[in-house]
């Protein structure tokens, strides 16, 4: 072969490497490697953006729609309602998508020429748009629901919400009344975990003797008389609505229901003098959940 | 370049449907890639052999991983830095650049006037003591300055070769300036 260019060419090199081709047999790989090793990065970008997606559909399922309603019925503040609300561990899979989804935009054939910033921000702004369209389809609440049924550790909000609620040492229960005796002032009632109680529903409003009769799952709040039989005086019963994907405006109305409540309860003088626990009349007056609901009035 | 003779792009083709062709590749970047070589610290004429060999064989062997809408040349300069890189890691000894420049480039890169801080120091700077100063500077500054002023490519194929943001490149040769010059001052001081 001659020389392009005239020059004297470099035989040492040029056919040292030629024959080195030759020896070795040695060939181009085929392009096909090459597009695969690309389409894996894009592939595993889309993954990664995808999980980070229904990260961000998860949290803003958890921020938007759930459980603020009653929050004031299961914890002093509203702090320690959301440390133990949050999904942390979505958090941290959206924290741990968005550097792989970067890794691999920055693996692809052009990814490094775009800066770290556009690069994450790429990633970020189509996880965080294709979490917004997974919630506003509702596979936020299915994909939380869904992972809690089929992964015991995982700690799906239904999970939470049901920790929260069933809890009698607390005085809060979840279950639905089989029957109801003519005045209604007592009900028997069954829980989820299939104990049975006695329902003392004499401070109850038509509202809430409406709703126990339904037949449907529900929310019970109120004083624990005993163990043996169980047996709890009910302060406020509210609709359980974690069968079923909801509106912030249920959400809103059950709030309502929980403030009326509490209203009811601290309507008289005795309202002000919240610390002083001696001065209240009824069980559920006793019942320092409801004075949390108390503020402004 | 006579007007006559193929593109880069044409003689990858050419290398593809017969292997012979790919002599010319080597005929064409030979020299360069031996300059550079040496420039990031393969300064052993055998060991600059292997590192080009190696260099050549990787480039013929990932031939069709070669972006036909970017520059060959930045293409094969990166598979040069690499095995640069990988020989003196493997060598366990720190990059020294063996500058070999003309006072051209030098004085461009005084002049040049794509810097934003202004280089203003004694034209009288020697080669040597440019070189000098290269050394001691950062290797990701000493880097794109050499790919910058002395293999004389543009941003965009710099960023092709470092595998950067093209915007770093700027940064990069901006704060690599700087350093150059502290670097000298420094000399200047300790003379």
């Amino acid at each position: 072969m001659k020389s392009m260019n005239g020059k004297n060419p470099e035989k040492d090199l040029k056919t040292s490497v030629l024959e080195r081709l030759k020896e070795n047999d040695l060939n181009p790989r085929p392009k096909a490697f090459f597009l695969v090793k690309e389409i894996i990065f894009w592939f595993f970008w889309f993954l990664s953006t995808g999980v980070g997606a229904i990260a961000v559909a998860i949290t803003l399922f958890v921020i938007g729609y759930r459980q603020y309603a009653l929050y004031e019925a299961t914890h002093d503040n509203f702090l320690t309602f959301m440390v133990e609300v949050l999904p942390f561990l979505w958090f941290f899979l959206l924290f741990l998508m968005i550097i792989l989804a970067t890794y691999n935009i920055r693996h692809t054939k052009r990814g490094y020429r775009y800066s770290l910033l556009v690069v994450v921000g790429l990633s970020v702004g189509v996880s965080f748009v294709g979490g917004v369209l997974l919630q506003t389809s509702g596979i936020g609440f299915s994909a939380d629901r869904w992972l809690g049924h089929y992964i015991s550790l995982y700690n799906s909000q239904e999970k939470i919400e049901l920790r929260l609620w069933q809890s009698p040492v607390a005085g809060r229960i979840i279950g639905q009344v089989y029957e109801m005796n003519n005045d209604n002032s007592e009900a028997l009632f069954v829980d989820i975990y299939n104990t049975r109680w006695g329902l003392v529903t004499t401070e109850l409003d038509d509202d809430d003797i409406k709703r126990l009769g339904t037949g449907q799952n529900v929310k019970v709040v109120g004083q624990v008389l005993g163990i043996k039989p169980p047996k709890i005086h009910v302060c406020g019963v509210f609709p359980w609505f974690y069968d079923d994907f909801h509106s912030r405006e249920e959400m809103r109305e059950q709030r309502e229901i929980m403030k009326k409540r509490a209203q009811y309860y601290f309507r008289n003088e005795e309202s002000s003098k919240l610390k002083d626990i001696d001065t209240y009349k009824t069980p559920c007056q006793e019942m320092m959940v409801f004075s949390r609901f108390n503020y402004g009035y | 370049m006579e007007q006559n003779q193929p593109t880069d792009k044409e003689l990858v083709e050419m290398t593809l449907r017969e292997r012979s062709s790919f002599g010319f590749i080597v005929e064409r970047y030979e020299a360069k890639l031996k300059r550079y070589i040496n420039r990031l610290g393969v300064k052993n004429p055998d060991d600059q052999l292997d590192v080009l060999q190696e260099i050549f064989i990787k480039a013929y062997k990932n031939l069709n991983s070669f972006d036909r809408s970017l520059s060959f040349s930045a293409w094969i300069y990166r598979i040069a830095h690499n095995e640069a890189i990988s020989w003196y890691r493997k060598h366990t000894v720190r990059p020294e650049g063996h500058l070999i420049a003309d006072s051209d480039e030098v004085l461009k890169l005084i002049d040049s006037s794509d810097d934003t801080p202004d280089i203003a120091f004694d034209q009288k700077i020697n080669i040597e003591e440019v070189g000098k100063a290269l050394e001691r500077i950062d290797e990701k500054y000493k880097q794109v300055l050499i790919l910058r002023y002395f293999e004389h490519l543009e941003y965009d194929e710099i960023s092709d070769v470092l595998k950067i943001p093209i915007g770093s490149v700027g940064t990069l040769i901006h704060r690599g300036k700087k350093q150059l010059l502290n670097a000298l001052n420094q000399d200047y001081i300790r003379i």
